[in-house]
């Protein structure tokens, strides 16, 4: 028979826990039963003492009956027929056992919400981000192509664009200072991509200590670059109607004199030269629809075999008294698109229109060329290591003084040979880098120019 | 009896040889000499003070108003006429740089004489008229 005064004056201290405390004697009658336990079950002492702990509970045997210790968590059933989820342990004591159940319900309330919030979080198509240690959700993983070890290793300042690490910094410090910041941002993603964000930014506080920041990043690319293409077009039509006029304005002037002439003095000379202006002008509007082409043929780019496209043009000229030797490898590959066969043409008809030698010489030149390469390219396009197929084309010709050669890719500039304004050149140059690639003049040993040309090279994705 | 004209020198400036050509043709009863940029320009005048410049605006490295500001610090009584496309603008400017009048392309033979006529008897020029 069990002494209950003396088992309850043992277990007063179990009466501050703020536990549920049971005691049952081997075979689960209870014996004790803890204010905690009427708390947390409902069942008053004088209910629940001599009486076996499965009715109490409603469990099942085998859960709570072992006859070794046992622990765990599950739903428990209170006197009024609600479940309640506790965590209990239950340990052999003498004669007796002991068991100890703790309420979870809050605890199990706070998981469920913040698992509905985690889920929220990896859904998210916005980007969240915290700063302090680099933290953020599955979606700026999906947007900057890198996995999430590979981001969670990383600091930011890799992935934020040269341009925009100062600007990063001071929108940090100010939102260390407790400023909420808004602010437009460029990061790399892993193939090189520029990514715009907007960003919404404050302060990440815990215990009153700002730890950091944290926020939302929304990609904006999108909207950027149909900003800057409207920008960009806006610049070329105004650079367009700026040649159109002065070309037109000049070759109509002379058309017109010459025919005032003829009317005096009918020479064949004269002739000559209106179709000569009348030629120009037809090869300036050519040149225009070439450049809105250009621009038109938007950014969809594809394999192309260089090593063709160069021998083509190559064969395609038209000069008796030019010598062109080619060193052209097979299967140079690489991104541009059917306009790349404008650049070369372009190149190559330059040499020779500006060799003023009796025995115009072009050696061209083509090999892949690995080489490290931090500039940026229209906001487009940024690689550190990046192989090119690099294209030299070198002529016996005047050469082109250091002054002008940036000059010649500008558009408008006038070739005092040819008369006609430099769209070529400007051509090739926008097309070049559309192509993300680089194109500049050097000297050639002893006379002449070299221009070389890089464009990205890419394996051939068809062959095996 | 009709006036005798004067037969001045003229300095046409323009990077468009076919446009340089076909002025000389026109002016072909003046001393004509010739430039293709900015620069040559005043090397010209160094080498003889021409009486009246043609000079287009559009032209690289040293364009037509930064060569009138750089001729008439050193020849202020040089007569310097703008050629070019863009009247309105860039015909401002070449005025506000000394310049006496702006003739618009595409021009005529006979406008081109006439303003010719016009600056080498000292008649008042646009600029003249705006003072």
């Amino acid at each position: 028979m069990v002494n209950r005064q003396k088992l309850n004056k043992e277990l007063r201290l179990a009466e501050l826990l703020p536990y549920a405390v049971i005691i049952t004697d081997l075979d689960f009658i209870v014996l004790y039963w803890s204010e905690g336990a009427e708390k947390l079950l409902g069942w008053k002492k004088k209910e629940a003492e001599d009486r076996p702990l499965s009715e109490l509970l409603d469990v099942e045997e085998e859960e709570l009956f072992k006859t070794s210790d046992v622990e765990g968590s599950r739903f428990f059933q209170r006197k009024d027929g609600s479940k309640i989820n506790c965590e209990f342990k239950s340990v052999s004591y003498d004669d007796k056992r002991v068991f100890v159940l703790r309420d979870l319900t809050e605890q199990y309330e706070r998981e469920r919400h913040l698992e509905s919030y985690h889920e929220f979080f990896e859904r998210a198509q916005d980007m969240f981000f915290r700063i302090g240690k680099f933290e953020f959700n599955p979606k700026l993983v999906d947007v900057l192509g890198y996995s999430k070890n590979e981001l969670a290793g990383i600091s930011l300042s890799p992935l934020v664009h040269p341009d925009d690490v100062k600007k990063i910094q001071e929108e940090f410090f100010r939102v260390l200072k407790g400023e909420t910041r808004s602010y437009e941002v460029r990061m790399v993603s892993k193939t090189g991509d520029v990514v715009w964000f907007e960003v919404v930014a404050w302060p990440w506080k815990s215990g009153g200590l700002t730890l950091g920041s944290e926020g939302i990043l929304r990609d904006i690319t999108k909207r950027k670059m149909d900003e800057l293409s409207t920008k960009r077009l806006i610049e070329r039509l105004e650079v367009l109607n700026s040649v159109l006029r002065h070309d037109l304005s000049n070759y109509l002037s002379v058309i017109g004199n010459y025919v005032e002439l003829m009317e005096e003095e009918p020479k064949k000379e004269y002739v000559e030269k209106i179709q000569s202006m009348v030629k120009r002008a037809l090869e300036l509007i050519k040149d225009i629809k070439v450049v809105e082409d250009a621009e038109r043929a938007g950014r969809v780019l594809k394999v192309i075999n260089l090593s063709d496209v160069l021998i083509n043009e190559i064969d395609a000229i038209d000069a008796p008294n030019a010598i062109i030797k080619a060193d052209v490898p097979e299967d140079l590959h690489i991104w541009a698109d059917e306009m790349v066969n404008s650049v070369i043409s372009n190149i190559l008809r330059n040499a020779i229109i500006h060799n003023d030698k009796e025995e115009k010489r072009i050696d061209l030149t083509a090999r892949k060329v690995r080489e490290s390469d931090i500039e940026w390219i229209d906001e487009e396009k940024v690689k550190e290591e990046i192989e090119w197929v690099e294209i030299r084309v070198a002529d016996n010709g005047p050469g082109i003084p250091d002054d002008m050669k940036e000059e010649i890719f500008k558009e408008g500039v006038k070739d005092q040979t040819t008369g006609r304004t430099g769209l070529g050149l400007f051509l090739v140059k926008t097309l070049v880098m559309r192509y993300g690639g680089r194109i500049w003049v050097e000297d050639n040993e002893p006379e002449g120019s070299v221009f070389i040309i890089r464009f990205r090279s890419v394996e051939n994705l068809y062959d095996s | 009896m009709p006036k005798k004209k004067k037969k001045v020198r003229i300095l046409i400036v323009d990077d468009e040889p076919a446009m340089r050509e076909v002025m000389r043709l026109i002016l072909k009863n003046h001393d004509i000499v010739e430039a293709a940029s900015g620069y040559e320009a005043i090397r010209r005048c160094d080498e003889k003070k021409p009486d009246l410049i043609l000079m287009d605006i559009m032209m690289p490295r040293m364009n037509g108003v930064e060569a009138t500001k750089a001729i008439l610090e050193r020849y202020p009584d040089i007569k310097i006429v703008a050629v070019t496309a863009y009247a309105t603008h860039k015909g401002k400017e070449m005025l506000e740089a000394g310049a006496l009048e702006v003739l618009e392309k595409p021009f005529g033979r006979k406008k081109l004489e006439e303003l010719v006529t016009r600056i080498v008897d000292g008649e008042p020029t646009k600029a003249k008229q705006r003072a």
